[in-house]
């Protein structure tokens, strides 16, 4: 039941800056607090640790994710996040027998140092980091995972790859197009290195910060279909007919405040991570426009990423067939109203390009008649155009814009590509025995 | 009277990315010139801006006004800013003040 006050509407919890807040732990009622959360809720050091270890546990073992021996990929990119996430793994490991977790971690790393321009021996200082742990472990390039098939030995066409891959970011002139090709390429590069290693389940280290700005921000690209899978306690693979692939976010239910502090005080060493967005302007991407909104909220209503947070997580898909999109296996709304907001995008786009012809046709024959177009002004390249054609036909609608802007789909993953043709196969055939059907 | 004892010292730690804007260097050991006025922590960003940000043209990354832009958490001596009354808290000798970025990328 809703409780109503008597002006009618629930009042909110006024925040009283000027009070003397109460020093004392809440928790242990004696020691100094160290750390203050939701503007009220003071922690001492040694109460603070218990409580986050207890939250990443509870959040891990809710609903018995991960089987006991079970190879589970450990994401490590160094940011604080993941530091902290190695950390809370490794302490469940030494844990006494009834608090032990038991499952078989494999760590690994992806470096993107042909990317971005990172400290020079920060690679070392990652496999140090790894080797105190004691974990079995991986440091892999980022280019010979996307490209290469034997990644974890050795990649004898690095050069090659890794022009490939800067191909691709060279192409792409809009960051907000850009840093979302990167999170998708890195997701693929994520499952692949899962399957190579034989795991069956992989653990990423982000926060309820940055998910509930990926929610904003999936929302804000298009992608408004596919965030459960993108910011979901556990994701599985379904694309992956064989085995099931889960993804697991076990700090989704810590702030990044708590883990910001969970690593001062464990004095976990991070490492600079960068992605196309770090250190740019707030207004070039809407990726950064709505970290600043979010953040800004943050400041003067501590429940902002909460309520959001827990907003997103009841959003859930409902379309009873379903398409996964080529590249980044999210879920395509392909049943839709006849006056979806993807149909009046398309149309909008349509009428732009033809102008007044555009409005002697019927919406229904935007299709054939957009494709047409594409082919006449690209008659000398037909078959490269083609192949374009036939991908962006099986990609989703965000995914569809960063492919655009591609030159050339030689750079892409060779599996994306291969799916894809399996796909088109699969829809060739359907459509010929489709009178056979009842 | 020694004029030392009326300077302080103290450790800025930059982390998870905020070390970006300080040359890539996470700790800084610091001493900070006598003045008349008390240090507080909000002259300490002033201070560290005039003199040990790198990247001037990024300062927006790091301060908004006269405190810290949103996402940043500031701990002295592993304590929480906020319970020590933010950027009003006077500096005593030997701090250890770090500053978190909780922003993704930096």
């Amino acid at each position: 039941m809703c409780s109503v006050n008597d002006e009618g509407a629930e009042s909110f919890e006024e925040l009283k800056p000027d009070e003397p807040l109460e020093l004392k732990c809440r928790k242990c009622l004696t020691e100094d607090g160290n750390v203050i959360l939701r503007k009220k809720d003071v922690y001492c050091k040694t109460c603070f640790i218990p409580m986050v270890t207890h939250k990443f546990r509870a959040t891990l073992g809710k609903s018995k994710l991960v089987n006991k021996g079970e190879r589970v990929l450990v994401c490590v990119s160094g940011s604080q996040s993941s530091v902290s996430l190695l950390h809370l793994v490794w302490t469940g490991l030494q844990q006494s027998t009834y608090k032990r977790l038991t499952f078989d971690p494999v760590i690994v790393y992806i470096d993107e140092s042909i990317l971005f321009k990172y400290p020079q021996n920060q690679q070392n200082k990652i496999q140090e980091l790894f080797e105190k742990y004691g974990l079995s472990y991986h440091i892999v390039l980022f280019a010979s995972v996307l490209y290469s098939n034997n990644c974890l030995i050795e990649d004898t066409n690095i050069d090659q790859h890794n022009n490939k891959l800067k191909n691709i970011f060279k192409n792409i002139s809009d960051l907000t197009l850009k840093e979302d090709m990167l999170m998708k390429l890195r997701k693929h590069a994520i499952t692949k290195l899962a399957k190579l290693l034989e795991c069956t389940r992989i653990i990423t280290a982000e926060n309820e910060h940055k998910l509930s700005i990926r929610l904003l921000s999936n929302v804000a690209l298009g992608r408004g279909s596919q965030i459960g899978l993108d910011i979901g306690l556990a994701v599985n693979d379904k694309t992956n007919s064989k085995k099931s692939l889960i993804t697991i976010r076990p700090l989704r239910d810590l702030s990044a405040k708590e883990i910001s502090y969970y690593a001062l005080f464990n004095k976990l060493e991070d490492y600079v991570h960068s992605n196309f967005l770090t250190a740019t302007n707030e207004d070039e991407s809407i990726q950064k426009t709505t970290e600043q909104f979010i953040n800004n909220l943050q400041v003067e209503f501590p429940s902002t990423v909460s309520t959001i947070f827990r907003t997103g997580e009841k959003i859930s898909e409902k379309t009873s067939r379903t398409a996964y999109c080529s590249m980044c296996q999210g879920i395509m709304d392909i049943e839709m109203p006849p006056s979806s907001a993807m149909e009046a995008t398309k149309y909008s786009k349509y009428v732009s390009l033809m102008g007044l012809k555009a409005l002697e046709l019927s919406l229904n024959n935007i299709d054939n008649k957009e494709s047409d177009l594409k082919r006449c002004n690209g008659c000398y390249c037909k078959n490269n155009q083609n192949s374009k054609e036939e991908l962006l036909k099986n990609l989703c609608y965000a995914c569809r814009h960063i492919i655009q802007n591609l030159e050339s789909l030689d750079d892409l993953p060779e599996e994306i590509l291969k799916k894809n043709s399996e796909k088109l196969q699969f829809q060739k055939m359907e459509e010929q025995i489709k009178d056979f059907l009842l | 009277m020694d004029i030392c004892s009326k300077s302080l010292n103290i450790t800025a730690e930059f982390t998870s990315g905020l070390q970006i804007l300080f040359n890539n260097v996470k700790k800084h050991n610091v001493v900070l010139p006598e003045t008349d006025e008390p240090w507080t922590l909000g002259l300490l960003l002033i201070w560290i801006k005039d003199n040990l940000l790198v990247e001037k043209e990024k300062c927006d990354l790091f301060l908004k006004g006269n405190t810290v832009r949103p996402g940043i958490i500031v701990a002295v001596n592993d304590q929480d800013w906020e319970l020590l009354g933010n950027v009003k808290y006077q500096i005593k000798n030997n701090d250890n003040i770090t500053f978190i970025s909780t922003l993704h990328g930096g």
